[in-house]
């Protein structure tokens, strides 16, 4: 389950594990998220899970080289490792050689927006008391919506509904990512 | 409602819950609304934190950083047999040529077998028998030299010291895990076709 707190939460824990080296566990936290946003841009499953592959393979390369990037979430090193892979990948460059070693991350880098300012309990907070019951149940809680409809007291199909400017808010905010 | 948004907010939901939804199948559901499922994960995924790994996802990480398949690492942290799963894998699928099924498997685990050809009614069982996807875990961690992480960290280290990249040839000679050649029977049964795929 997910707290309104957890985003800064996580980051601090983030931290934590990169500073005592449990690598591995920071690369199993992250997997999904990678893998998702690869598949998403090569629209494409098998070469997005190779250059998924890539990315963690990458990522481990940089940390066990000693980069840290003092001051960056974790979260917004690994979708820019992602985004730099995904870019070789679009321009037929190699995607399993390691990254360069000037290349910087900034957080405030505008490819970086949707990493860095938006949390979905911040998106959930903003809308009408019955929406946001139904989203906090299954998108933050991770109950089922039939669940969710017994919780609230109310049909499946209307937490189908309560649902929908959640996911709408999340289509329109890859539409922004370009 | 849209087949999309149903299939989104099963795999959100098992995913805030701390399970691993097996993406590539969710996908396959989405049918041609596949790219459109594949939007909604992605931004989702960005604006939730991820929920902190199983113990066994952790140590299959581990075990695929230094070169060992996935699956391996995970059917021996549950203490399973290979017969227990190809036992599994038999009776769900009705195979009945047990051997050669295990071999099969065999394969699929060592990372021999491309997983992108694998029906997706292995990996269903497979995910039924190991209570968590596996499809993600199959090959590990390596450069497609073939090369483990870890291999490549510790060769990195004592080429250079400070860590700085070491060129393609410098990358550890390992044995291909991923790239062996799989059988090619003049004629695919059902058994070829759920390891081999139709062509």
């Amino acid at each position: 389950m997910l707290s309104p707190s957890s985003s800064h939460h996580d980051d601090a824990r983030d931290a934590e594990l990169l500073a005592e080296g449990r690598i591995e566990r920071l690369l199993a936290r992250y997997e999904l998220v990678i893998q998702a946003r690869c598949i998403r841009e090569a629209r494409n499953v098998h070469d997005g899970q190779d250059v998924a592959q890539d990315v963690m393979f990458r990522l481990f390369r940089e940390f066990h080289a000693g980069k840290r990037y003092e001051g960056i979430p974790y979260r917004v090193v690994v979708h820019q490792v992602t985004k730099w892979t995904l870019a070789d990948f679009f321009a037929g460059r190699r995607t399993d050689v390691p990254l360069p070693d000037d290349l910087e991350i900034r957080e405030d880098d505008p490819g970086d927006r949707v990493v860095s300012d938006l949390w979905l309990h911040e998106l959930v907070a903003q809308l009408p008391e019955a929406e946001r019951a139904a989203c906090t149940l299954v998108y933050l809680e991770g109950l089922s919506p039939d669940q969710a409809a017994g919780r609230l007291g109310t049909t499946r199909n209307n937490v189908d509904q309560r649902l929908f400017h959640a996911r709408k808010r999340l289509r329109d905010l890859m539409d922004g990512d370009g | 409602m849209a087949e999309v948004d149903l299939l989104f907010d099963e795999l959100a939901a098992a995913y805030v819950r701390g399970e691993r939804p097996d993406l590539p199948a969710y996908l396959v559901r989405a049918g041609d609304q596949a790219d459109e499922l594949a939007r909604l994960v992605d931004a989702f995924l960005r604006t939730v934190p991820p929920p902190e790994p199983s113990e066994d996802d952790v140590a299959v990480m581990r075990a695929r950083l230094e070169g060992e398949p996935g699956l391996l690492a995970l059917r021996k942290r549950r203490g399973r047999r290979v017969d227990d799963v190809v036992d599994e894998l038999a009776s769900r699928l009705d195979v009945a040529d047990r051997p050669r099924l295990r071999r099969y498997y065999q394969r699929l685990e060592g990372g021999v077998l491309d997983p992108h050809k694998v029906d997706e009614r292995v990996w269903a069982v497979l995910q039924a028998t190991f209570e968590t996807s596996v499809r993600n875990l199959i090959r590990p961690l390596v450069t497609r030299q073939g090369g483990s992480a870890m291999a490549y960290y510790r060769r990195t280290v004592s080429l250079d010291g400070d860590g700085a990249a070491p060129s393609i040839a410098a990358a550890p000679a390992e044995p291909s895990l991923v790239a062996g050649s799989d059988p090619a029977p003049a004629e695919r049964d059902a058994l070829d076709r759920l390891f081999l795929g139709d062509d």
